[in-house]
């Protein structure tokens, strides 16, 4: 038998508890809740309220997540750009209707692919080119 | 959009899960909450509300394919998956005074499926004193909780004895045999004793 000074396995013992109310018939529960003064239609109503609210509550943080994560991923997105040729034709057209940015930039000599294709997101940025403008 | 586990396993979806709370019927669902009750002395939970929400949203975020519990509706009624997860629950969120041998369904399942671990780190150093001490608190709680039932049953003999028997993790008709209860009727209606004292006990699951 066991040593007096051990506690009772509470992972048994709730096991057993567990069983013993499984095997209450329904009868026996009402009986049960009326002995103790419990409303049984008003505990039942809580329990599947609650559920109900629990379960709710983890689809809205599921569509709060869903909604941050595409935030996110459009905010990380890299740009979009026409073919070289139609981003040098709207970077000059730009250009040409704001000369002082022309000034900022060195007149197309010696430009490189990435500082036409830089200007034209700095253009885009300050909306002297309207993304998606191009046909591409 | 139900999910094929391994061999005929169905898992439910988050539809499943709320047409199922929607399906409880009364006695099904005070049901629930009786053993939620029993169930939460020496545990983390304060109320029985608490860990049956707890497994709502367990349910729903496995559904969900996160770290959660998934019921295999395909072979487990929604009750029974309900009461093995209340029951991993407790189990888990508090150490058993000595018992660890308890490994319920759900937690076969989450093992099964992987899902659930990979998203977790590793602890920092931090944490894991943290964690020490909250099973360090856990032990003494469920060691209380156990020695309160103890002092509360000790001029009950049979109950007692019941006791000593679970202490050695019998049940059922080992217990009958080795504890010298007459039969299963007489094992029952002392368990049935030892569960309505606890009741008292505990009105709402916290000590009185």
């Amino acid at each position: 038998m066991s040593d007096k000074n051990r506690s009772p396995d509470l992972s048994t013992l709730r096991a057993e508890l567990i069983a013993d109310i499984e095997a209450l018939s329904d009868e026996d529960l009402l009986r049960e809740a009326r002995e103790a003064g419990e409303d049984i239609l008003k505990i039942a109503g809580e329990v599947r309220s609650s559920a109900r609210e629990s379960a709710a509550s983890v689809l809205r943080a599921g569509l709060a997540s869903a909604k941050s994560a595409a935030a996110a991923r459009r905010a990380g997105r890299a740009p979009v750009r026409p073919k070289l040729e139609e981003l040098k034709r709207l970077v000059r057209n730009a250009l040409t209707h704001q000369p002082g940015a022309a000034l900022a930039f060195r007149e197309g000599k010696a430009v490189s692919d990435n500082d036409w294709q830089t200007l034209y997101d700095d253009l885009v940025s300050l909306g002297a080119i309207k993304s998606g403008s191009h046909e591409d | 959009m139900a999910d094929s586990g391994s061999g005929a396993d169905v898992f439910a979806t988050s539809g499943d899960i709320q047409e199922a709370i929607e399906s409880l019927t009364t006695t099904e669902a005070y049901r629930l909450r009786k053993i939620a009750r029993v169930l939460i002395p020496g545990s983390e939970y304060q109320d029985p509300r608490e860990l049956l929400n707890e497994v709502f949203v367990r349910a729903m975020e496995g559904a969900a394919g996160h770290v959660g519990r998934r019921w295999p509706k395909s072979r487990v009624l929604f009750s029974a998956f309900v009461i093995e997860t209340m029951k991993s629950l407790v189990d888990g969120s508090r150490e058993s005074v000595w018992s660890t041998r308890t490994a319920s369904f759900a937690d076969a399942e989450l093992r099964a499926t992987g899902s659930a671990v990979a998203s977790i780190s590793s602890p920092s150093v931090e944490d894991q004193v943290l964690e020490e001490e909250s099973r360090d608190a856990a032990r003494r709680a469920a060691t209380h909780a156990a020695a309160q039932i103890e002092n509360h049953f000790e001029h009950d003999e049979e109950v007692s004895l019941l006791l000593e028997c679970l202490k050695d993790g019998l049940t059922g008709a080992k217990a009958i045999e080795a504890c010298g209860f007459r039969d299963r009727t007489h094992y029952e209606t002392v368990r049935r004793r030892l569960r309505r004292g606890i009741e008292k006990m505990f009105p709402e699951g916290e000590p009185t």
